[in-house]
């Protein structure tokens, strides 16, 4: 699979999703015009890497552990309905023998940051690792 | 009509079309007059995350309004913030059809009976199974704008006509939930 790498606007994250360096990233801030619209491509992504690993048994053998970075300034309520999509697919990944290790930033004088995190940590019920910075 | 202007104890005051540009120069606009005041950062991103639901709630709803054109200028959107009392008050406004008023005041009673963890629980069961658009999050916004201002939601409902009322919504950040990081 191709790498997927979409840029950040004024109003929309970078989006960086790299399977040759199994890194995965949200950095930026969220308020697309059309949320829908504007994550598709990355869930469509996703749901195809979890086809492949699907049809693809020894990849969880090649690719052992993805780690995944949300680094973002804000998002809007709309988006975080999609962060949770794009997490549900990957606990999907993660329940087919990959790891995922994902690391939440967060601006230390940002405190709805931490708890938007820990909401969706605990709506898809995987740990995250929090970082204050 | 469309103006931006400053009063002594407004931080952004804004009457007009409100769209997707709009609200971005008005989100830019609150960076750069929080600089100039020297507002907290803390304070500044609790104001945008609540700045940001309480304008997107108004262009969602563009659709029903804008092509009443008599109702401008004297019904146009319009939106403030305001340093208060130890705290900040935004506040919105924008024409609202009279059917659409039943649903949106028991949305916003529901919410303000919650306490914080009431709130949190709330926002976690609308996030997973919430009804959905391509605009917007099945009222997770104001679920975040209660979340942040430890207040509870303000508004009202003033009759236009038959087919239209004029709704105003505050939302104001109080002392405590500002010093409770």
């Amino acid at each position: 699979m191709n790498d997927l790498i979409i840029e950040a606007t004024e109003f929309t994250p970078e989006i960086y999703f790299s399977l040759t360096q199994r890194k995965f990233h949200f950095k930026g801030v969220s308020r697309p015009e059309d949320v829908i619209k504007f994550y598709n491509p990355a869930i469509q992504w996703l749901k195809e890497l979890e086809q492949t690993i699907h049809s693809h048994v020894d990849m969880r053998y090649t690719i052992p552990l993805l780690h995944i970075e949300f680094r973002l300034n804000y998002f809007n309520s709309a988006s975080s309905k999609m962060l949770l999509q794009i997490l549900q697919i990957l606990k999907r990944i993660k329940e087919m023998g990959i790891d995922l290790v994902i690391d939440w930033y967060y601006d230390a004088n940002d405190e709805a940051m931490y708890e938007d995190g820990m909401d969706l940590s605990e709506s898809v019920d995987i740990p995250f690792n929090f970082h204050s910075c | 009509m469309n103006k931006q202007t400053l009063d002594k104890d407004s931080i952004l005051k804004y009457q007009g079309q409100l769209n997707f540009e709009i609200i971005g120069h008005l989100l830019n606009s609150l960076k750069d007059e929080t600089d100039a005041r020297d507002i907290p950062l803390s304070h500044y991103k609790k104001i945008l995350s609540v700045m940001i639901e309480i304008l997107e709630n108004v262009f969602k709803y563009n659709e029903y309004f804008e092509k009443s054109t008599y109702l401008f200028p004297t019904y146009s959107p319009f939106f403030s913030i305001e340093q208060f009392n130890g705290g900040y008050l935004l506040t919105s406004g924008n024409p609202i059809l009279n059917k659409d008023i039943d649903k949106l005041q028991k949305h916003i009673d529901h919410i303000n009976a919650l306490d914080k963890e009431g709130l949190r629980q709330l926002f976690r069961t609308t996030l997973t199974n919430g009804e959905f658009s391509s605009k917007g999050g099945a009222g997770l916004g104001f679920i975040e704008m209660a979340k942040i201002s430890g207040e509870k939601i303000e508004y009202l409902f003033t009759p236009i006509d038959e087919t239209y009322s004029f709704y105003t919504c505050k939302v104001f950040i109080s002392s405590k939930a500002l010093n409770s990081d």
